[in-house]
């Protein structure tokens, strides 16, 4: 299934702000997933994980419109 | 599955879960029916909401019906929510925010007992707006 999701081409972050998680490592797309549903809250996120979110969401907006 | 709505019922129930929708910052998931308000970052908000939606203890899958671009609920999420109640799914209103502070409110749905092949049948009908046209 194609989904941002679980492209492992995309950027892995260590997993030091979602402690419940129990990946890892989490891509922008996942730490997304994370945040749309409640699981994470933004003050949690490092400022390089933050900014690859903003990166992420801007190339999905830009592609199709949507997050 | 929760009970079958009619579309009336389910308007119904969406108009008071928009009034009664948390007002706060936060990224937040709400289940109208049961007044449920989850921030699911919090241990003790993942117990309840799991208690909730389990069966017979399987893993709850949260299943996004809308991807949203607006900061307030609409007719789309009205949409989502409605047809998600007709088909007796146990339907729930989001918000969550980007790392700007943007934020988005959208229509999902949780599920249970179910195999995780079958969310991602969910997910690929979500995102081929079945339930969003």
């Amino acid at each position: 299934m194609e989904s941002a999701l679980y492209d492992k081409k995309q950027k892995t972050f260590k997993n030091t702000f979602a402690p419940h998680c129990p990946d890892k490592e989490l891509t922008a797309g996942q730490v997304i997933g994370l945040l749309r549903f409640s699981a994470l809250q933004n003050d949690a996120l490092p400022d390089e994980v933050r900014q690859a979110v903003r990166e992420e969401l801007g190339r999905r907006r830009a592609e199709t419109g949507h997050n | 599955m929760a009970h079958k709505r009619s579309e009336a019922s389910a308007n119904s129930e969406y108009d008071r879960g928009i009034r009664d929708f948390p007002r706060t910052d936060r990224n937040v998931t709400f289940e109208p029916a049961g007044g449920l308000v989850a921030d699911l970052s919090r241990k003790e908000d993942r117990v309840m909401f799991f208690d909730k939606f389990t069966k017979g203890g399987d893993p709850v899958y949260l299943i996004g019906a809308t991807n949203n671009t607006d900061g307030d609920f609409n007719e789309t999420t009205r949409r989502a929510y409605v047809a998600l109640k007709v088909e007796g799914r146990n339907a729930l209103l989001g918000q969550w925010a980007d790392p700007d502070g943007n934020r988005f409110k959208d229509t999902s749905f949780a599920v249970s007992g179910i195999p995780l092949k079958q969310t991602l049948m969910f997910k690929s009908c979500s995102s081929n707006r079945r339930y969003w046209r």
